[in-house]
């Protein structure tokens, strides 16, 4: 009889939470119709048509602009770079990132001192960072090169903004140095890693780099999706990193969508269904490594 | 109720003031009228504008112009969607591109202003005609302000007077400078440019139109081929004075404002540059000359109409802007940006104002850019996008990544492509 009485309760209940949910949600619900779904609609709309920026006198053109994507090796050279600098600063942050992080949380001295200086880098602006890089890197006047030759290693000076090597390396550099981000996300999460494992593992004589690599690095696993994911979609986010430093070259060895798009929205000429084209092909990237990063998190979820 | 009635005294009174605000902000008929301009940095520039609005005001008491400057980088795509989006723009500069026919739906045409004729009569009937082909079917929409070209040389007399050079005019003549030097020891570098694509470009084209004046007017009006014999020719030449040490691949990253200061500091002998950058010649002891070649009676280069100002055709006050724009183009306005050596005024027989050339160097150089300006061997009417794209293909080249022919190959490629 109990059971028979707590079914319709329950069934209440859930349609309380149902209406309660809805009432909360619905003014971020309209709020995404009116922008996301709309932006996506005007991308679509948009990217059939030969129009400048203001958007007047638009042609037809059907799915040309998705061929002359698809048959331009600049764009899918700065798809594949945004992935490589993606993966770059993933390393980074889950090996050094991490580390940082645990060796933070341990409470040595002057702990804010050190989140000051790694997280420094992740709050102020990007394109400064990437312009101070820039100038750091020239060949003839920069500091990295003014240095090496003061110290008898001119052989060591390099062209680093010419050559695509290194000027891949700098820019590459650039994404993995702002690792603040993801040193914030590790720290919030360690202060609530529940302590009596690692007491455990204390009793049993564990050494500090085998609790870290053994208990808390497997531990912090739902973190370092986020770190993963936030990193690897912020990467087509990307613009300042490239824009202020090599922009895109040399030729297109460093370019990246943000580059890429901005090149062509900037021209003054009738390039805007053509980047409204490339920014749906990047939307639909991104969407495959959201879901992507879903399904691993449910899957991760339901083993547990 | 007590509650009510103050709530309603409240509302009286908030109705009041804001009633009477309105009535004060609202302009009389014949009353002070306000004009908003946008520009872009450069164009002339902030602090030349400034004088401008001030000279203007003092001039037009009943008239205030209020001065927006956006980002040369951003000025396109920004001003565009500021006019598509129904933004206060009373007067517009209208860069002399592509960009002007996506504006030109929201531009007043010369005809409808209150006083067209009188600032078209004060100004060349070159320029004029070089604005009316900015625009669909050529109606004039616009009006010109000064006029520049690309590219040619900024020279530190003080170095090359120490050295015992003179200016060059050919690239032999520039090696002589390179030796030299190199000879001197001094780390003084014999030219430093903007590395961008965008300046390749212009230097390419430069020397490209220095031996076939008709190559970039043949692109830009006639649908020509980029990747003519006479392109390939002038970028493996340009290729080969890095090669054989007159220019320095190391300055090939120095950005716009990098090798400014670079020759600012006096690292370099010679900054090449747009003729936009010759105000630089009232700063020191510099002078102009023209972007060499290989033989001395083929210096050239490109020019164009630089700046253009438009009435917004949905402004308030168009009149209030006509007067501000024949103030700036072809009244008491011009003498204070000519003076800055920002362009050559698109004015009719204008003559610079006494005492700004002091020197016997400002006025050759100045004479220099005047005669460059007035018989180029093509229109500096560039193709956005694809300038950027050219320019990043002559890098390539330069760099020894790929031949000058694939390099002009590419770009014909990029240009028919249609994506530019």
């Amino acid at each position: 009889m109990k059971t028979e009485r707590s079914a319709p309760r329950k069934k209440r209940k859930s349609r309380s939470d149902l209406r309660v949910a809805v009432v909360f949600l619905s003014p971020l619900l309209l709020v995404y119709a009116v922008y996301f779904i709309y932006s996506i609609f005007f991308l679509g709309e948009t990217s059939m048509t030969k129009v400048g920026i203001s958007l007047r006198n638009a042609v037809d053109v059907g799915w040309l602009n998705f061929q002359m994507l698809v048959g331009d090796a600049a764009f899918s050279r700065a798809i594949l770079n945004n992935l490589l600098f993606a993966m770059v600063s993933i390393a980074v942050a889950v090996t050094i990132g991490f580390f940082i992080a645990v060796a933070l949380a341990t409470g040595v001295r002057a702990r804010k001192l050190f989140y000051l200086v790694f997280l420094l880098p992740a709050l102020i602006p990007v394109s400064l960072v990437a312009t101070v890089f820039g100038g750091m890197f020239q060949e003839r006047f920069g500091i990295v090169n003014e240095t090496l030759r003061s110290i008898g290693l001119g052989a060591l000076a390099q062209s680093w903004l010419n050559e695509p090597g290194p000027a891949f390396a700098v820019v590459a550099t650039l994404f993995a140095y702002l690792i603040g981000l993801p040193i914030m996300y590790y720290t919030a999460d360690l202060a609530a890693l529940p302590t009596d494992s690692l007491e455990a593992a204390l009793l049993d004589g564990a050494g500090t780099f085998r609790i870290m690599r053994s208990i808390i690095y497997p531990m912090m696993t739902p973190t370092h999706i986020t770190v993963v994911l936030s990193l690897l979609l912020g990467s087509f986010r990307g613009l300042e990193q490239v824009y202020f430093s090599t922009g895109g070259g040399p030729g297109h060895s460093t370019e990246v969508v943000g580059s890429y798009l901005y090149g062509y929205i900037n021209s003054g000429g009738k390039t805007i269904g053509f980047t409204a084209a490339a920014a749906l092909i990047v939307l639909v990237i991104a969407l495959i490594i959201s879901i992507a990063q879903m399904f691993a998190t449910r899957t991760r979820k339901g083993s547990r | 109720m007590k509650f009510s009635s103050k709530l309603a005294a409240s509302a009286v009174v908030v109705g009041l003031g804001l009633t009477m605000s309105g009535c004060a902000g609202a302009p009389a008929a014949d009353g002070p009228v306000t004009i908003n301009y946008w520009s872009w940095d450069g164009a002339p520039g902030q602090d030349i504008v400034d004088q401008e609005i001030a000279a203007f005001e003092k001039a037009n008491p009943d008239i205030t112009v209020k001065y927006t400057e956006v980002p040369q980088a951003d000025y396109k795509a920004k001003t565009a969607l500021a006019l598509s989006a129904g933004e206060d723009i009373d007067v517009v500069s209208v860069q002399p591109a592509t960009w002007a026919q996506e504006v030109e739906g929201y531009l007043l045409p010369v005809a409808d202003w209150s006083n067209g004729d009188a600032v078209l009569g004060a100004l060349t009937p070159a320029s004029v005609a070089q604005t009316s082909r900015l625009f669909t079917d050529k109606q004039l929409l616009a009006v010109p302000l000064y006029l520049t070209g690309s590219a040619i040389g900024i020279y530190n007399a003080d170095i090359l007077g120490e050295l015992g050079v003179k200016p060059p005019q050919t690239w032999a003549e520039f090696k002589v400078l390179s030796d030299a030097l190199k000879a001197q020891g001094k780390g003084i570098l014999p030219a430093v440019m903007p590395g961008d694509g965008w300046f390749q470009d212009e230097v390419t084209t430069t020397i490209v139109g220095q031996t076939d004046p008709d190559f970039f007017n043949n692109v830009r009006y006639n649908g020509g081929a980029w990747n003519t014999p006479s392109y390939v020719k002038a970028l493996t030449d340009y290729k080969a004075l890095y090669d054989n040490g007159t220019l320095d691949t190391a300055t090939l990253d120095l950005d716009y404002a990098g090798a400014s200061t670079a020759f600012d500091e006096g690292k370099a002998a010679v900054l090449f540059n747009g003729s936009w950058e010759t105000g630089r010649i009232l700063t020191g002891n510099y002078g102009v000359i023209p972007f060499p070649a290989e033989d001395a009676a083929n210096v050239s280069l490109r020019s164009y109409l630089d700046v253009t100002l438009a009435i917004n055709k949905d402004s308030a006050e168009k009149d209030a802007s006509a007067k501000f724009i024949q103030f700036l183009a072809a009244g008491d306005g011009v003498d204070i940006w000519a003076s800055v050596l920002k362009g050559i005024p698109a004015v009719d027989g204008y003559q610079l104002p006494d005492g700004v050339l002091t020197t016997d160097l400002q006025k050759a150089s100045y004479a220099t850019i005047v005669s460059l300006l007035s018989n180029p061997h093509g229109d500096r009417n560039n193709l956005g996008a694809f300038s950027d794209a050219a320019g990043a293909n002559t890098k390539e080249a330069l760099l020894g990544h790929i031949t000058p022919q694939q390099a002009a190959d590419d770009s014909q490629a990029k240009l028919v492509a249609g994506n530019f």
